[in-house]
C-alpha cells in the first residue's frame, strides 16, 4: 500500500467526518443529514475489498464513539461490520456500474436505522416504528443515495487514480 | 519460510478489530477515565477544524441573513425603542417588589430561594452524526472549569445538561433527547411535580411529553414549567417551557400534558453554562434519574 493510498484514506475519513457533524446547515434536507460516514465505509469495502471496509469502517466508528458516543467501541464494531459485509459484493464491481453500487448505499442506511432503532430505541421499550420510520429512517435512506451518488463518483475517481500510480511504479 | 509467506486473509482482520472493539467497550465501561487522555488527544486535533469549517460555513450559508434592508432596521428599532421603555417601566416596579421582597424575607428570616446561577459562555463547534440523538459538543471544556453533570441554557430556557468532558471542549445532552428524563414543576403551584420526557418522536410536532403530574394539581394549559427542586442534577427554576393539552391519564391516577420548550433547537449557536452544580445527597444509590 503506497503512502498517497494511505493519506488518501486517512483524509477521506476526516473530510466525511467534519462535514457530518458540523453545525451549520450545509447537507440537511427535510430536517435529516445523510450518513456520510456510512457511505464512505460502504464505498471502500464495495471498491477495495473486505480488508479496507473493515479498517476504514472501524476508524469512521471509533470517530463518532470518540465525539459522541459514551462508551467507546460500540460504532468502531457496528461500522467495521458494515465495512466487512459490502466487501462480499467486491467481486461484483464493475468501475461504469452505478445501479449497485447506489442502490446498495441506500439498502445500507436502510439497516443501518433498523439496527439502531432495535438497539438503542426498542430495547428501552419505545416501539414508535411508524413514526420513526417515515421521519428519520426513509428520508435519510433516500436522501443518503442521493447524497451517495456524488460521493461514490468522487471516491472513485480517486481510488482509480492512486491505483493507475502505483500500477506504474511497479514496473 | 512457509508460514511467513502465510497471507493473512480478511477473516483475520476482522478477528483483530473485534477484539480491539471489545477491549475499547470493556475499557471504557469498567475504567472510562483511562480513555480521557485519548478523547482530549482527539478533540485537541479536530476541534479547530472543526471551528474553521463552521466559520466557513456559516459565512457561505448565512450571507441572506445580513441583507436586512435599512428601512427593516427602523422599524424594528423603533419597535424595540418602544419595548425598551415598557421594560424600563416594568423594571422599575419589578425593582420596588424586590425590595419588599427582601424586606419581608429578612423578617422571616428566610434564606434567599432563587439565587443567581454563574454562567460561561460556549460556542456550539459539532453536532451528533446521526439523526437520531440530539448531542452536541461546546468548545469549553475542564479547562475553563467546565464539569460533568453541569446544566447548559439557552434563550432563558433549558438545553440540557454536560455528560461527558475532555480538555477542550464538552459534550452535552439535550433534553429532547430520547434518553433524557427532566424532573420540572409548575411555577405557580410549585409542588406539583412532574417528569419530561424526550423524545425525537413527539419533537417532530414541537412539543415533549410531560408525565407523572398529580392528579389533584390545580395546572391549567398556558401554565409554565419549570426544573424542580427535587432533580438530582438540574438546577432549581430553569424554564423548559409553556404546557397544553392536559389530559387525565386512562388510570385516573395522573395526568399528562405537552410542554412547548422555549429553546430553538434547530438554530443552536451559542449556549451558556451554569457553573453552579447541584449538590445533592444520594438517598438511594440504586435508583438513576
Amino acid at each position: 500500500m503506497s503512502i498517497k493510498r494511505i493519506i488518501f484514506y486517512i483524509l477521506a475519513v476526516i473530510v466525511c467526518f467534519l462535514l457530518q457533524t458540523s453545525v451549520f446547515e450545509f447537507l440537511s434536507l427535510a430536517d435529516v443529514v445523510p450518513n456520510i460516514l456510512l457511505i464512505l465505509t460502504v464505498t471502500m469495502g464495495f471498491i477495495r475489498g473486505k480488508k479496507t471496509g473493515i479498517v476504514i469502517g472501524f476508524f469512521c466508528g471509533l470517530l463518532i464513539d470518540i465525539f459522541s458516543g459514551s462508551v467507546m467501541g460500540q460504532y468502531a464494531l457496528l461500522y467495521l461490520f458494515f465495512g466487512y459485509a459490502n466487501g462480499w459484493f467486491h467481486a461484483r464491481f464493475y468501475e461504469d456500474d452505478i445501479l449497485l453500487p447506489i442502490g446498495l448505499l441506500a439498502g445500507n442506511s436502510l439497516i443501518y436505522s433498523f439496527v439502531m432503532f432495535f438497539f438503542f430505541f426498542v430495547l428501552r421499550g419505545r416501539f414508535h416504528f411508524i413514526s420513526y420510520l417515515i421521519h428519520i429512517m426513509i428520508p435519510e435512506a433516500v436522501y443518503t443515495g442521493i447524497v451517495a451518488l456524488i460521493l461514490y463518483k468522487i471516491l472513485l475517481a480517486i481510488d482509480l487514480r492512486i491505483s493507475d500510480g502505483e500500477k506504474r511504479s511497479m514496473f | 519460510m512457509k508460514l511467513q509467506r502465510k497471507k493473512i486473509n480478511s477473516n483475520h482482520y476482522l478477528a483483530i478489530f473485534i477484539v480491539i472493539c471489545a477491549i475499547l467497550i470493556g475499557v471504557s465501561v469498567f475504567a472510562g477515565s483511562v480513555l480521557t487522555p485519548v478523547k482530549s488527544a482527539f478533540t485537541f486535533v479536530l476541534s479547530p477544524m472543526q471551528k474553521g469549517i463552521n466559520t466557513v460555513g456559516n459565512a457561505a450559508f448565512s450571507w441572506n441573513e445580513e441583507t436586512k434592508t435599512k428601512k427593516e432596521l427602523r422599524t424594528e428599532n423603533k419597535l424595540l425603542n418602544e419595548k425598551l421603555n415598557a421594560m424600563r417601566m416594568q423594571n422599575r416596579l419589578l425593582k420596588q417588589d424586590q425590595v419588599e421582597l427582601d424586606r419581608l424575607q429578612g423578617l422571616l428570616k428566610l434564606k434567599k430561594k432563587y439565587e443567581k446561577y454563574h454562567t460561561v459562555g460556549a460556542r456550539v463547534i459539532s453536532k451528533g452524526s446521526s439523526n437520531w440523538f440530539e448531542i452536541f459538543s461546546i468548545d469549553k471544556g475542564s479547562k475553563d472549569g467546565i464539569k460533568k453533570d453541569m446544566n447548559v441554557i439557552a434563550d432563558d430556557g433549558l438545553v440540557g445538561i454536560v455528560y461527558d468532558v475532555t480538555a477542550n471542549s464538552a459534550k452535552v445532552r439535550t433534553i429532547i433527547n430520547d434518553t433524557s428524563m427532566v424532573s420540572a414543576m409548575f411555577l405557580k403551584t410549585s409542588d406539583s411535580y412532574c417528569i419530561v420526557k424526550g423524545s425525537l418522536d413527539t419533537i417532530e410536532d414541537g412539543y415533549l411529553d410531560v408525565v407523572y403530574i398529580d392528579k389533584d394539581a390545580k395546572v391549567k394549559n398556558g401554565d409554565e414549567i419549570v426544573t424542580s427542586n427535587v432533580s438530582s442534577k438540574f438546577n432549581e427554576g430553569i424554564t423548559i417551557g409553556k404546557v397544553s393539552n392536559i389530559k387525565m391519564d386512562s388510570t385516573k391516577l395522573t395526568k399528562t400534558a405537552r410542554v412547548t420548550p422555549v429553546v430553538d433547537f434547530k438554530h443552536l449557536k451559542e449556549v451558556l453554562v451554569i457553573t453552579d452544580i447541584k449538590k445533592t445527597e444520594n438517598l438511594d444509590t440504586n435508583t438513576k434519574e
